[in-house]
């Protein structure tokens, strides 16, 4: 039989073990993940440990076949111009980021087709849960370093996450609070401008965009919801994304949502939509066969 | 036989003044009756609070103020119409977290400070038939709480929206309580801005109780709500400023036949003095019309500003939100909206003058009242938000100097306020 101090010094150390147990867990989860909220205005420093500039932005990018979107770079706020630094160049940390060398030069243009950046285009933005079947808002975004790199990993919808941004950052991130995995997303990310928008602002410098939105991917999930979800996600959504949820729909949800509306609201939904789906919704909702 | 020359030529047939006045009533009805839809307890008060205690003096501002609510209600339309979505989301997509949570802690108050006067308005107007105060506001807190998360809001709206229809009888009164044409048009068209610390403060009510943050967020909601198309503006800008100036008119009618019944008697001290004006029009039963007529507008806003503000802030803050949910679904929603009755019924119950109550609510208003604006015009200045609708460089000018005049007149009274000038 064991001592009383002995016994104590065993369940002292039984105790710590345990303790650095979960707090190495706890740092090799957060070495591997990133919170966007968390990282947006942390330092960037060069190879030399000098600063260079801040996190304005991370981009990822957009392929249809590929479930989590890898990221592709970051944009950094330098003075007052931002540039763009390829992943490969940059070591993405919780509280920061790190040139690799000490040569960066903007190789390409910030934003190309299919490339996405998180704060301007999904964080704060409204997307649809297709698995919980409601429209939610990103307040915070995170990135995992799996197998394949960093890659969007899903989005924290909670209102702690939303009240941590109010509050001075802390030097390592929260876990999520209410956590959707990208997986059961539909996103609406805004369409690559035909010109560029003047000026030097982030979001010139991230190759931004008009009014008009597109599906981030094909939502075959969206395909799935019945009449009633659909009507339900209209409800909650600005007339741009009801456009692109009511095209991807099946028309006879699509149709039964739409009737559910007011005569103006579906004539306004309606001119969003292209005239192929135009046509065969309102031939449905005419009571005729869809052309 | 001929007709005689007169009557041959349709101006000049003098036709009695009841069907002239019918005729004016046909063309003015439905605009007016939509504007005076928009009073709510505290415009109702405080224009006729303004009446009473500086007669026709603040017609000028009234003027100057309709010129604000156009531009202002015009750019909340716009705003609504080209993105499709509310101000709540809009300000959470273009703003940092921080200033999206100062917005919405801004609308929080202002909407608690209506729902304060909206409650006093049911405490004024019960009143008037003899119910304590006491009575009436728990009940009617209760009242409207249940009926709003119950789901029966929308049937007795339409009760409430045809008890205001009382306050119609203040244009008439205005005609039949013989003002002072001569002062009234002069006063229209000039400044005659008495150098009073009471001036100003009933000023800053004045702008606070027309142009409400609750009607900005309400007139971007309402576009959207209506499926107005950017192709369409046209037409809803057109309704959009007929309808700012149509409930300025109402108001102003307020003040002209309180400013002839009992202008210059003081500040307002209770429902049944603002009464009076309309006894030119209804006679003895004016105090029991007023009643009614303000009873219906303060339960019609007690509901929907507190409803309204959790909408804007669930939205905002990306919680569950909505009529539908359970407590347990929507635990943010439901709170704001209880806590908002609660505290605008307990502080409508608080001893003193109700309808002083009501107007400094609308001071509060007032003050915040630029604070937001500053919002509404950075999204409408920006093209990122509006594309090719954004302010053009006129209206941007006149929309800046009508926020930057309301600022300053809310900064000088929260200055004289803090430290106790004027």
């Amino acid at each position: 039989m064991a001592k009383p101090d002995e016994r104590r010094a065993t369940r002292r150390g039984a105790v710590s073990a345990a303790l650095h147990d979960r707090i190495t867990a706890r740092r090799t989860i957060a070495d591997q993940t990133i919170s966007l909220a968390h990282l947006l205005g942390r330092h960037v420093l060069d190879a030399a440990g000098t600063r260079v500039g801040k996190v304005s932005d991370v981009v990822v990018r957009w392929d249809a076949n590929v479930t989590y979107p890898p990221v592709v770079g970051i944009l950094v706020r330098v003075g007052s111009g931002f540039a763009f630094v390829d992943l490969q160049d940059v070591m993405l940390t919780q509280t920061g980021a790190r040139l690799r060398s000490e040569q960066q030069t903007v190789s390409r243009p910030a934003r190309g087709e299919g490339d996405v950046a998180l704060a301007r285009d999904v964080l704060d933005r409204q997307l649809v849960d297709v698995a919980g079947v409601q429209v939610v808002r990103a307040a915070d975004v995170y990135l995992l370093n799996g197998p394949r790199g960093w890659e969007l990993a899903g989005i924290d919808v909670g209102v702690r996450a939303f009240g941590r941004r109010l509050l001075p950052k802390r030097r390592v991130c929260p876990p999520p609070d209410r956590a959707i995995e990208w997986a059961d997303l539909q996103t609406f990310v805004p369409r690559l401008a035909d010109t560029p928008l003047p000026g030097n602002g982030p979001a010139a410098a991230a190759g931004i965009i008009g009014g008009a939105v597109q599906l981030g991917r094909p939502a075959s999930a969206l395909k799935k919801l019945r009449a009633r979800d659909v009507a339900g996600i209209l409800a909650e959504l600005g007339r741009g994304q009801q456009a692109q949820v009511t095209a991807l729909a099946t028309p006879s949800a699509a149709v039964e949502a739409l009737r559910q509306l007011k005569p103006s609201q579906q004539a306004a939904l309606l001119a969003e939509l292209s005239e192929s789906d135009r046509n065969r919704l309102q031939a449905m909702l005419d009571g005729g066969e869809p052309s | 036989m001929t007709k005689p020359k007169a009557a041959q030529t349709p101006g000049r047939i003098r036709r009695p003044w009841v069907v002239r006045l019918l005729a004016v009533l046909a063309i003015l009805g439905p605009g007016l009756i939509a504007a005076n839809a928009g009073n709510d307890a505290g415009g109702i008060l405080t224009y006729a609070s303004a009446g009473a205690q500086f007669g026709y003096r603040t017609l000028f501002l009234m003027v100057l103020v309709t010129v604000a609510l156009v531009v202002v209600q015009e750019m909340c339309s716009r705003l609504g119409v080209y993105t499709g979505e509310g101000l709540g989301g809009l300000i959470r997509e273009q703003f940092s977290a921080r200033s999206t949570f100062g917005a919405m802690v801004l609308l929080l108050i202002a909407n608690a400070g209506l729902t304060v006067s909206e409650f006093a308005g049911v405490g004024a107007a019960m009143e008037i038939f003899g119910v304590s105060p006491r009575i009436s506001v728990p009940i009617t807190a209760v009242f409207v709480w249940a009926l709003t998360v119950l789901g029966s809001y929308s049937r007795a709206e339409r009760l409430f929206l045809v008890l205001t229809l009382a306050f119609l009888a203040y244009p008439i009164a205005a005609f039949m309580g013989h003002p002072n044409t001569k002062e009234v048009l002069s006063n229209l068209a000039w400044p005659h801005f008495p150098a009073s610390h009471a001036f100003l403060v009933l000023a800053v009510a004045l702008i606070g109780t027309t142009i409400t943050p609750y009607m900005q967020f309400y007139a971007a909601s309402a576009v959207v709500d209506k499926g107005i198309k950017p192709a369409d503006y046209r037409g809803e800008r057109i309704d959009a400023v007929s309808g700012a100036i149509w409930s300025d008119v109402i108001s102003i009618f307020i003040i002209i036949a309180t400013a002839a019944a009992i202008g210059g008697t003081g500040p307002l001290e209770s429902a049944r003095q603002a009464a009076e004006a309309l006894k030119p029009a209804v006679g003895p039963a004016a105090p029991q019309l007023f009643a009614f007529g303000l009873l219906g507008a303060s339960l019609l806003a007690a509901s929907v500003v507190p409803l309204s503000t959790s909408y804007a802030i669930a939205d905002a803050t990306g919680a569950p939100r909505s009529v539908s949910k359970s407590l347990r679904e929507a635990p943010l929603f439901y709170g704001i909206f209880t806590l908002q009755i609660v505290v605008g019924a307990a502080v409508a119950l608080a001893p003193g003058n109700l309808v002083a109550l009501v107007v400094n609510a609308q001071v509060l208003n007032g003050i915040i009242t630029p604070m937001l604006l500053t919002y509404v015009l950075i999204l409408a200045n920006r093209s990122t938000v509006l594309g090719t609708a954004k302010n053009g460089p006129i209206f941007k000018a006149v929309a800046t100097v009508c926020v930057a005049v309301v600022g300053i007149l809310s900064f000088v009274v929260l200055v004289e306020t803090v430290f106790g000038l004027g």
